[in-house]
């Protein structure tokens, strides 16, 4: 059975919610910064900037000098993650095989639902009106409809702002033919260079290349690349849940202004690390490798991951593998938001009971600490270290929510 | 450009199909007709739940926001161009 992929894309996203914010934007160029300084870079441009040239990443004064009237405006990441999270629950309302593909961007699995309809096309017509419902007009999106997240994501790019583009099976290879090698996700520059030696300059060209001489060259992902070249993806489209149950766990803090310091931020990522240390007990899994994210005040996100050293369930040592990071990946002075996340999970019960004393007595403490916070509430029992942090009650805003990092 | 104005302010809501749509605010001893909320989104500082509204009267932005703790509104902002600039 064939499947219908749908490839959602939000257009000049961050830029598009603050015109919706705010009628005094609407039509004119402007660009979503960290701060409206000269330091800064566009985060995102409106298509009317765009339209001058002005592009993501690039400097703001760089901005300024395309665009002479270019409005500046800060970011304010809580209204995207609100937005997006409002989006993506539009969508699942669809399908719940749903992947995030960043923050504005999802893959939707919709093979059973779009028998509901006469054509795919009047569902995706359908979604868009619910979308201009949600937030207004000024927040659009581009979908691209295929048999496969590949097309899909082609589909998409072809037509923006606020289009609906479908690649019939019929016409893959017409596509093909006439799109560039880097249209593809997955192609970029660097790689076109390496296929360009090899003497593939087209899609199909890059189809009908012999796989073994493909995977000599790339390793792998010859046979992915094999693969594109024909028009084909078969991997399918994955819940954030399946990403969120069986890959990591984790838990993040937009902090509240006052704990925008390091000294006081620390007690808070303790506290998430003993939230996520809890949850990978209550699941019965293990994990072998840590994650720790800091955003800064200027909208920046660093993250860096390490290995314990063996498999851990206990928060203090996330948290001490935290802080290793820590130290090696510095720490803003201004930290706007702090988050840890385990990740190369296994389940519990494939390790023996540790052999030492001292092992056991940690682990028998943490039983016993978990069943006290589960029968008379959590926070009724925590380490000292946490007390910096003690005023973020318990089982309220971001700590409730599960795997809103990254 | 935003200016902050982070000020308590009365406002009043109109309670419809499971939403809260502000409708007037008083600031600075006048009331203020809300002609259109243009964006609604929710965060967290701490715990307390923040709901803003991006909220347009007549050619004038204010972003207005509920604390859901200290069940207190505020003006929190103010879109000034740059050629009316006013207080």
């Amino acid at each position: 059975m064939s499947r219908t992929i749908l490839h959602v894309d939000m257009d000049s996203y961050f830029a598009s919610v603050e015109q919706q914010a705010n009628p005094r934007l609407r039509g004119k160029p402007i660009v979503v910064t960290g701060k409206p300084t000269i330091k800064s870079v566009v985060a995102a441009a409106s298509k009317e900037a765009k339209e001058c040239g002005v592009e993501s990443a690039m400097a703001t004064w760089k901005a300024r000098e395309k665009c002479p009237g270019l409005i500046l405006v800060p970011g304010n990441p809580d209204r995207y993650e609100w937005v997006t999270n409002k989006f993506f629950s539009i969508l699942r309302g669809y399908s719940p095989r749903l992947e995030p593909f960043g923050v504005d961007e999802a893959f939707i699995d919709v093979t059973r639902k779009v028998e509901e309809y006469e054509t795919p096309i009047k569902m995706v017509e359908e979604i868009k009106e619910k979308v201009e419902e949600a937030f207004g007009g000024c927040i659009t999106c581009s979908v691209g409809i295929a048999r496969n997240k590949l097309l899909a994501k082609l589909a998409s790019d072809m037509e923006k702002p606020d289009g609906i583009t479908r690649i019939r099976d019929e016409k893959v290879s017409e596509v093909l033919e006439r799109t560039p090698l880097t249209d593809l996700c997955g192609i970029g520059s660097r790689t076109e260079k390496r296929l360009n030696r090899m003497g593939i300059y087209s899609i199909p060209e890059l189809g009908d290349f012999p796989e073994k001489e493909l995977k000599d060259e790339f390793g792998v992902d010859g046979t992915r690349l094999k693969l594109m070249g024909q028009g084909k993806d078969p991997s399918p489209v994955l819940p954030a849940s399946y990403e969120e149950e069986v890959k990591s766990v984790g838990n993040s803090l937009t902090l509240p202004d006052y704990k925008r310091t390091p000294q006081k931020a620390l007690p808070v990522l303790f506290k998430l690390a003993q939230k996520v240390g809890y949850r990978l007990r209550k699941k019965d899994l293990v994990a072998g490798t840590v994650k720790l994210t800091v955003r800064d005040s200027e909208f920046n996100v660093k993250g860096k991951q390490l290995t314990p050293g063996r498999y851990v369930d206990d928060g203090n040592l996330l948290y001490s593998t935290a802080m290793k990071i820590k130290d090696k990946l510095g720490f803003p002075p201004v930290p706007t938001m702090v988050g840890v996340r385990a990740s190369k999970l296994r389940p519990k019960g494939t390790f023996p009971r540790p052999l030492l004393p001292e092992r056991r007595n940690r682990e028998s403490l943490l039983r016993v600490m978990d069943e006290v916070n589960e029968e008379y509430g959590e926070g009724t029992l925590y380490f000292a270290a946490q007390s910096g942090a003690d005023d973020l009650l318990p089982s309220v805003g971001e700590f409730k929510r599960p795997g809103d990092i990254d | 450009m935003y200016k902050d104005i982070d000020q308590p302010v009365k406002v009043g809501v109109k309670f419809s199909s499971g939403k809260v749509k502000p409708v007037w605010f008083f600031w600075r001893e006048r009331k203020h007709e809300i002609d259109e909320v243009n964006l609604y989104h929710r965060s967290f500082q701490g715990e307390a739940p923040l709901h803003h509204f991006s909220v347009s009267v007549g050619d004038d932005v204010f972003q207005l926001t509920f604390d859901g703790k200290k069940l207190k509104w505020k003006l929190e902002k103010l879109w000034l161009d740059r050629r009316r600039k006013r207080q």
